[in-house]
């Protein structure tokens, strides 16, 4: 197991040099100047030359890249931002928090939704109430989950003032004890959660009811049932057991596509995530943020697929000669 | 408690303060008085104030909604404008200049004096004045400020206000003296220009690494209020410093901006009251906040004054693929570019230029885009200069049938009845292009296009990301027609927009040159006095609206919404947080946010 | 392999396959004859009706510059509709190809596309469209370039599943041990038998770009003014969420329909066509 934790790690990294290599060259390449930023009528070329300077930018370019790279492998230095001096790293990492909570609650609960969802129509295969819950799921499925974000802002926030409309903490923040601040947390990442979770709560709860089906229609639920084995444990033991590996699987495929709506939800309820920070720096042409933001975005998907791998592996054991063969 | 403010807000405010706020500097040359902006609309100055001076009481908190993180809260390098907001409460200059925009009010330095032969400034500084660390303010901070500030590692934009000044030196810990290499209208302004900093705490760090230093993050001023803590893009809290140097300000017990990148939700948390001013509302919602306040049933006050910013339409007026021709020839010593310029196969003709702002229904466009907050524009002499004489401009109506005739006389017409212009086979049609993220210009764009298809002419709108725009679009004269703002600065030139020279610079992307605007702006800018500075400016707003580089449409009015519970406040066009220090507010309208920090 | 008319009445026996049908022909029928269809141009602007609410003579009310709302989205339908169209049909002809070749060829061809797949699927699409768009000059071809570019990697796994299940055959072993050429193998035997997951797939993506091409607008990346998508529509109506309700809502509206009705019917050629599949493609 732990030599394939390591073998895993170590494919990873590979990928994640040609991603960030890529990026390098597609940012420093395509139009555009960091430089004009600073941009005066009253100034002098000279000093923008300066500033061009200062950034390093008028090094030939597979010599910044090789800087670049030597300053983030030995130093994971990946320089200062031009727009406000900082550190990019820095900058990224303070943005990371209210990402990876939106989309780690929303992951959740999209899941323990879905999956209650998807089993209570799978039992109710083919009745009314099984219709209904399909119906909801597809549309949610069917939402941008930015317009059910604004409607449910517009709602709840501006027409009915119930809930916070923006940041992650209200002003009061520090003067509460910690239950306070749980709840002041709470209160603002309600709606972002709710509009994002709703349409992983569809993709889940799809995939759980089907697999369902097939489950308890093959024969060794048909023979489960003759011994006499009571429903309720057949609909975990046999029915959600089968469903469960796949929707590791899924899980998986669903972080990425997560992470990519939990920015544009942050957009919606003002949220300090890597939303704004990537959308800023990609307008602002602040290459060492967009950078450090890549590499994490990079980062925190391969090792959501990481920790996925090895929950397959957990579950079943078989998978792992499994992947060997093929 | 309503009605009672809005009688207040009728009595004018006596109270006199001042401070400079630039927004991006732009022109260069300064001064006097505003009468009349615009025609018919008077100056809305903002007088909210309360007349009763013995009520005021202290504490309490402001909550100012910002739109997006600043970027360093270090005056030399900030350039964003929440930054400079909040570095305008931290820090101090030597003098501010007043709402005439000609004298100045003593700030850092006590009083000045100039030499007999006018090229020294004598400034005699404040001797109770400490920074926020306790130290106090001398001679050698204002040294050591003009040293970095010229510095050309820093790279402060401020820079070209001091090009003027030779020599600063302190004569004692409370006496400075600035050296002027010539007399020139503006030698206060260029001494003044720009916030002191502790030589104390920056003396260590190298102008190198000024732009990347903890001090960005974390400043020490000597304003009335002092910087706590910053969470990255959610807060900034500033608090009262008890041993500011005007005694018994600033009333307020602390100021926090919250960062709200959305303006529609910016301005429903005005609204609820969460946040108590904003910069920038939306037009929409400001008028309907304007109607709700006349008619007493909202406590946030509408404040509009006009601003410094307009928007224009610049029209290429070379062929650009020669230009890059020209310009590597420039490079060789060939001095008279203008004359080996190709003129634009479009707008390169003033008549063709003359037909497209007649057909353009500038009126209208102002009214809509800017819910009447704005006043149309017709020259190049912004409406806050001295100045500024609309008569001085040519004016031309709003005519359809007269630029269809001005487009045939050129030989415009629609020989293959396609509805659109064509000549020598060649269709009128061409790209319009705006920075994106601004609805008031994409609205514009919108209302042109539809007018200009009236006449038979084809706009395509182009909205593209600012630094492409800026950085490679303009600057390489690639481009057909552009709708852009430029922001006004306190000095009067135009030189960089439209001087022969300045088309090697970016900024007279329309390639305009002339040898009677080279000429007559050179001594509007230079001369002392001030009737001939007015004639002149007003010969080069006659030969610029005839020339028609631009088509100038209209003048932006700045929208601020703030909560009524504060008192005694001066906004106008300077800036919004000219007077903080003297800001309170009654103790029977405090509200939560207010109690902050006193449990 | 695949009767056309048989799916299609398969498809109209299933009640919500046949919604979503009807509710595609619609939307469809709306696109093509806009002209016929919208009540006003689109692009008139009456400027003494600037954002009205829905009226007898507006149904859906106007937007801010008096325009007709419901002209604005039938119109809209056919660049929303075009838009992910085009790009989905280049995400399938790519992905199929990347997937043919990478399951029929095998060995460290294979292995060297998979991984590259699963680089591409691993990253947030979000920042790669920010970064191909914040970058380039916006234009609808650059858009559906983008799209569909970054939409093949899904199709190009799935087909190669198939592919390697398929290779496996009884028949296609002895087409190979006939000696037929690689091409005639891919167009004779492979393709056909695959078509059906490809055609599930490729209805379901395009319900996936009609919202990434609206979360597009709505960052102000979309199509350019004075062309519309629902997106750009919808993101113009967030300008004045509670003033101009009507906006925002109706887009909306229209998005979601568009994409039930899409997902309804895909759902339906699924049941018909791959009813081994059951994983939703993400």
């Amino acid at each position: 197991m732990v030599a394939y934790i390591l073998r895993r790690l170590l494919g990873i990294l590979p990928v994640l040099l040609i991603g960030l290599t890529f990026t390098f060259f597609i940012i420093h390449l395509a139009p555009g100047d960091p430089t004009t930023r600073f941009m005066d009528p009253s100034m002098d070329p000279a000093l923008k030359e300066k500033i061009a300077e200062r950034f390093g930018l008028n090094d030939p370019l597979h010599f910044q890249y090789f800087l670049w790279l030597k300053q983030v492998i030995f130093h994971f230095d990946f320089g200062n931002s031009f727009n406000s001096g900082r550190s990019a790293s820095v900058i990224v990492f303070d943005a990371l928090i209210p990402t990876i909570l939106v989309t780690g609650l929303s992951l959740l609960f999209g899941l323990i939704l879905g999956v209650l969802g998807g089993i209570f129509s799978a039992i109710n295969h083919g009745n009314r109430v099984d219709k209904i819950i399909t119906s909801v799921m597809l549309f949610f499925f069917s939402m941008p989950a930015f317009w059910l974000g604004m409607m449910l802002l517009g709602l709840f926030s501006i027409k009915l003032d119930w809930l916070p409309s923006s940041q992650l903490t209200s002003i009061f923040h520090d003067q509460l004890n910690i239950f306070g601040r749980i709840s002041d947390y709470a209160k603002h990442l309600i709606l972002p959660v709710l509009a994002l979770g709703l349409s992983s709560t569809a993709t889940f709860g799809r995939f759980i009811r089907s697999s369902m089906i097939e489950a308890m229609g093959s024969d060794y639920v048909t023979a489960a049932e003759a011994r006499g084995i009571s429903r309720g444990r057949i609909i975990i033991h046999y029915g959600f057991r089968n469903a469960l590996i796949p929707l590791v699987t899924l899980i998986g495929f669903t972080i990425p596509v997560l992470f990519s709506g939990a920015v544009v939800i942050e957009v919606i309820f003002s949220l300090p995530g890597m939303g704004r920070v990537m959308v800023n720096a990609v307008l602002g042409r602040d290459y060492p943020v967009i950078l450090a933001a890549s590499t994490c975005a990079f980062l925190s998907v391969l090792a959501g697929n990481l920790l996925a791998d090895i929950f397959y592996g957990i579950v079943d054991p078989r998978i792992q000669v499994y992947r060997e063969v093929k | 408690m309503k009605n009672n403010s809005r009688k207040n807000s009728e009595v004018l405010s006596l109270k006199k303060s001042g401070q400079l706020k630039l927004i991006y500097k732009f022109l260069i040359l300064a001064l006097i008085i505003l009468a009349a902006c615009g025609g018919s609309k008077k100056e809305p100055d903002v007088k909210l104030g309360d007349q009763i001076k013995d009520q005021v009481v202290d504490g309490g908190t402001l909550v100012v909604g910002i739109p997006g993180e600043p970027d360093a809260l270090n005056p030399l390098t900030a350039l964003s404008k929440p930054a400079r907001d909040i570095i305008s409460l931290i820090f101090r200059r030597l003098a501010d200049v007043n709402e005439d925009l000609y004298s100045f009010t003593p700030r850092l330095a006590k009083e000045w004096i100039f030499s007999h032969d006018s090229l020294k400034i004598t400034f005699h500084l404040r001797t109770d004045v400490q920074w926020h660390d306790g130290k106090p303010f001398q001679a050698k901070d204002v040294v050591f400020t003009h040293t970095l500030q010229t510095d050309p590692d820093v790279v402060w934009d401020g820079i070209s206000y001091k090009e003027d000044i030779q020599l600063v030196y302190a004569e004692n810990d409370s006496t400075v003296v600035y050296e002027f290499r010539k007399k020139i209208p503006t030698m206060l302004m260029d001494a003044v220009e720009g916030y002191i900093i502790p030589e104390h705490i920056l003396l260590e760090i190298s102008p190198k690494d000024i732009h990347t230093s903890g001090f960005n993050r974390n400043p020490i001023g000597l304003g009335p209020f002092k910087f706590v803590n910053w969470i990255s893009q959610q807060s900034i809290r500033l608090e009262k410093f008890n041993d500011y140097y005007e005694s018994g300000k600033p009333h307020l017990d602390r100021i926090i901006f919250q960062i709200v990148p959305n303006n529609i939700t910016l301005w429903q948390q005005v609204l609820s009251g969460d946040v108590d001013l904003m910069e920038n509302v939306p037009p929409r919602n400001f008028i309907r906040l304007k109607e709700d306040w006349d008619a007493g049933e909202k406590d946030i006050r509408p404040i509009s004054f006009l601003g410094r910013q307009y928007d224009f339409i610049g029209w290429n007026l070379i062929d650009h693929e020669n230009y890059s021709i020209v310009m590597d020839e420039a490079g060789q010593g060939e001095p008279d570019i203008s004359r080996l310029l190709k003129p634009n196969k479009l707008f390169g003709s003033q008549k063709v230029r003359a037909a497209l702002t007649m057909a353009i229904d500038r009126k209208t466009i102002t009214k809509i885009v800017n819910h009447g907050l704005a006043a149309q524009m017709h020259g190049p002499v912004p409406l806050i200069w001295w100045v500024f004489d609309e008569s001085a401009n040519e004016i031309l109506p709003f005519d359809p049938d007269g630029a269809k005739h001005y487009l045939a006389d050129e030989g415009w017409t629609d020989s293959d009845g396609d509805g659109i212009l064509d000549k020598d086979g060649v269709k009128f049609s061409f790209e319009m292009a705006t920075n994106s993220g601004n609805e008031r210009r994409e609205q514009t764009l919108t209302l042109i296009q539809n007018q200009l298809h009236q006449i038979g002419v084809e706009m395509i709108p182009r909205i593209l990301e600012a630094g492409l725009l800026f950085g490679r679009m303009l600057p390489s004269r690639d481009f057909d027609a552009v709708l852009i703002g430029w922001n006004v600065g306190l000095k009067m030139e135009l030189t960089s927009l439209f001087h022969t020279t300045s088309i090697l610079y970016p900024f007279n992307f329309v390639s305009y040159s002339s040898s009677d605007f080279d000429n007559w702006e050179e001594i509007a800018k230079k001369s002392l006095n001030k009737e001939i500075t007015r004639d002149y400016w007003n010969k080069v707003a006659s030969r610029l609206s005839h020339d028609l580089p631009y088509t100038w449409l209209y003048y932006k009015m700045e929208t601020v919404g703030l909560n009524s519970r504060f008192k005694d406040v001066k906004i106008d066009k300077r800036g919004v947080f000219i007077n903080v220090e003297d800001w309170w507010i009654p103790t029977d309208v405090r509200t939560k946010t207010d109690m902050l920090g006193n449990r | 392999m695949i009767n056309k008319r048989k799916i299609v009445s398969h498809l109209w026996q299933n009640h919500s396959a046949r919604a979503g049908l009807l509710i595609i022909t619609v939307v469809f029928i709306c696109s093509i004859f806009a002209p016929l269809l919208a009540p006003y141009d689109p692009h008139d602007q009456n400027l003494e009706l600037l954002s009205k609410p829905p009226s007898l003579l507006h149904p859906l009310g106007t937007d801010f510059f008096g325009r007709d709302l419901l002209s604005r989205l039938i119109f809209g339908a056919r660049v929303s509709l075009g838009v992910s169209l085009i790009a989905a049909m280049i995400a399938v002809v790519f992905g199929t190809s990347v997937g043919v070749i990478s399951g029929f060829l095998g060995g460290w061809v294979d292995r060297v596309i998979m991984r590259i797949v699963d680089v591409l699927l691993g990253f947030p699409r979000i920042f790669i469209l920010l970064l191909a768009i914040g970058f380039g000059r916006p234009s609808v071809w650059l858009l559906i370039m983008v799209l569909g570019f970054l939409s093949w990697m899904e199709i190009a796994r799935i087909v190669r599943g198939e592919v390697l299940i398929i290779r496996e055959m009884a028949y296609l072993k002895s087409a190979i041990a006939l000696g037929l050429s690689q091409s005639r193998i891919i167009w004779r035997y492979i393709l056909p038998n695959i078509s059906g997951p490809i055609i599930v797939s490729a209805t379901l993506l395009m319900g996936t770009m009609i919202i990434i091409e609206a979360s597009l607008s709505f960052l102000g990346l979309g199509v350019q003014p004075p062309m519309a998508s629902w997106g750009a529509i919808l993101n113009q109506g967030r300008l004045d969420p509670l003033g101009a309700w009507w906006i925002s809502t109706f887009a909306g509206f229209a998005i979601v329909t568009t994409v039930v009705g899409i997902n309804l019917a895909g759902d339906g050629l699924r049941d018909i066509l791959d009813p081994k599949s059951y994983l939703p493609k993400p």
